[in-house]
């Protein structure tokens, strides 16, 4: 029978037993709106903690020198950091950092915290920057062009809890660093992931504002940094652009392949490793869920479909009394269960959206539904539909007699 | 042309079932021709149906909720016949038995008298070697009927053999041969 006609027949199936076919499309739309629902819970679950474990970590290489050499080539300069960013299109965005102790006055507290000097030349990549009062560093300030000379600091959240001693209507207009007076134009916001943590319990300054004003003795010289941060367009291409990295940064120190790298990546490796674990735990906390979820809605349907099929047994057999092979009556089921299923699908990508809106904007749970969840469930349904229909017409075209009675 | 007498029960209509292969004798051998049908798996069976029999069942055996013109067309639609030919066909096969104008109607809401001609006007839509016809003029009037046992006659006369399940004199009496179930033994 050819395509057209087992598209017209199973077209008939459904308007000559709308009952039975909504029955059916029912219970597959409700088993797939379950699973959609589910995974785009988990889903959101598993977005959330990845952005709060990590932000844009795994899109991140950091580089520092590698203190293990005799012949020190000394730390990454803010000269390597410019020629990273012209000679490798991938990078989204790039940041130098300097870091030292220094000590810290404001009023009459006086404590010992890490200042962090930061250097971007468009300020792309320092999304963990984001100040919850005040305003963070301008471009022109986190640059070049900005010598060091006006003494600005970013308090982080922590730092500024220190320093009010846990006074939260305290207001902070300036502190002293090492003796010099800074002026603070603004406060981070409470860290969300790992990435922030480390900004936290900082005073942060432009690059050149800490080399030049507030530190004390400092080793490195002033274009130098102690790490680049640099971060990758897509997360998925960060090792290949990273081995890209290594050897521009070969080039940049002028050191042969042959000898160990003048500078090394800091542990990202072990946080995308970390990450991956994390994202394997919870795909397979998802097919956990969506096998449960599809295996109940599998023994729904597939009792359904079988109730149909007998009821239509007299049809299937007046069909094959008339010269239906069993192909024909086997295509014949398949397609009006590929016909439910896709319906199904599609009152359930329907019906699911409008949940995820609803939960979103309602309730507390974090939810992520994208195309992959909803391509999934279509499959889903096609493979729930395909595979109950299937055993259920093979046996209906197995049967004999009945037919004819007198 | 062969005629199955017997009263009702006797099992006619069983013995149909088992020529057309759509049953399985608990003993015995059924032939037609070459084809050993009680050997026939029901899938080979359906496919050996589609090509050599034509069957007229004792209730019209019509697919509910589907209009006349379709079921008459489905021995066609199986025949690989596209739709347009289909619908054709299977309107000129109505329009021979007197019905065209219940061409769109469900099944459902025909009488008995109008069910049967639809049956009939599928039997029609193919030519068969080998016809089996379950109580053919039941539940047909006079003119009706007469024109049953004419199209019976003009199919054996194209060389088609028929077998005849009935309790009509009138069609017994067209028949080349008889046998009779008087209690479910042929004699």
């Amino acid at each position: 029978m050819r395509a057209a006609d087992n598209l017209r027949t199973a077209a008939w199936a459904f308007k000559a037993r709308p009952a039975r076919m909504g029955a059916l499309c029912v219970a597959l739309a409700c088993t797939l709106i379950s699973v959609s629902t589910l995974a785009s819970v988990v889903a959101g679950y598993s977005r959330q903690i990845e952005e709060y474990t990590f932000g844009d970590l795994a899109r991140r290489i950091s580089i520092q020198e590698n203190t293990f050499l005799l012949d020190r080539f000394g730390p990454p300069r803010i000269e390597h950091l410019r020629a990273l960013q012209k000679r490798v299109p991938e990078l989204a965005g790039a940041s130098a950092w300097r870091s030292t102790r220094v000590t810290v006055k404001h009023a009459k507290t006086e404590i010992s915290l890490p200042l962090l000097g930061v250097y971007s030349e468009t300020g792309a990549g320092l999304a963990t920057l984001i100040v919850a009062q005040g305003r963070s560093f301008s471009t022109e300030e986190l640059g070049e062009a900005y010598r060091g000379e006006r003494r600005i600091c970013v308090l982080g959240a922590f730092a500024r809890r220190q320093l009010c001693k846990e006074n939260l209507a305290c207001g902070i207009d300036s502190i002293r660093v090492n003796g010099v007076q800074c002026a603070v134009i603004g406060v981070l916001q409470a860290p969300h992931g790992l990435a922030e943590q480390s900004l936290s319990d900082a005073v942060i300054t432009p690059f050149f504002s800490a080399a030049r004003l507030f530190e004390r003795d400092s080793e490195i010289d002033v274009r130098g940094a102690e790490r680049l941060e640099l971060t990758v367009r897509e997360a998925t291409k960060t090792d290949a652009v990273r081995e890209r990295v290594a050897q521009e940064m070969r080039a940049l120190y002028g050191s042969p392949l042959s000898a160990p790298p003048p500078f090394q990546f800091a542990n990202d490796a072990s946080s995308l490793e970390l990450l991956a674990n994390q994202r394997t735990a919870f795909a397979g906390l998802l097919l956990v869920v969506i096998t449960a979820a599809g295996v109940g809605g599998f023994v729904s349907f597939a009792g359904i479909m079988a109730g149909m099929v007998n009821e239509r047994r007299r049809e299937i057999a007046l069909r094959s009394a008339f010269g239906a092979r069993a192909s024909d009556i086997v295509w014949q089921v398949l397609t009006e269960a590929a016909l439910l299923a896709l319906s199904a699908a599609l009152v359930a990508a329907l019906v699911t959206t409008g949940i995820v809106l609803l939960l979103d904007r309602f309730g507390s749970a974090p939810v992520a539904l994208d195309g992959t969840v909803l391509a999934l469930t279509s499959v889903l349904a096609v493979i729930i539909s395909l595979t109950a229909a299937y055993p259920v017409a093979r046996s209906a075209i197995e049967r004999r007699g009945g037919l004819l009675s007198g | 042309m062969l005629c199955v007498l017997g009263p009702s029960g006797s099992g006619k209509s069983s013995l149909l079932a088992l020529l057309a292969g759509m049953d399985v004798p608990d003993a015995g051998e059924i032939f037609a021709g070459d084809v050993a049908v009680h050997r026939l798996a029901p899938a080979a069976a359906a496919v050996w149906r589609g090509r050599h029999l034509g069957f007229l069942f004792q209730d019209a055996g019509l697919i509910e909720r589907m209009s006349a013109l379709d079921n008459v067309a489905i021995p066609l639609l199986y025949a690989r016949c596209p739709l347009h030919l289909r619908r054709e066909k299977a309107l000129a096969c109505l329009r021979s038995v007197g019905i065209p104008h219940l061409a769109e109607q469900m099944v459902d809401v025909l009488s008995g008298g109008e069910r049967r001609r639809v049956g009939f006007a599928r039997l029609l839509t193919v030519s068969r070697p080998l016809i089996l016809c379950d109580e053919p003029t039941t539940g047909l009037d006079g003119t009706n009927a007469a024109e049953v046992i004419w199209t019976l006659q003009r199919m054996r006369n194209e060389g088609a053999a028929l077998v005849v399940a009935t309790h009509d004199p009138k069609v017994a009496a067209i028949a080349d041969a008889h046998i009779e179930i008087p209690l479910g033994a042929a004699v």
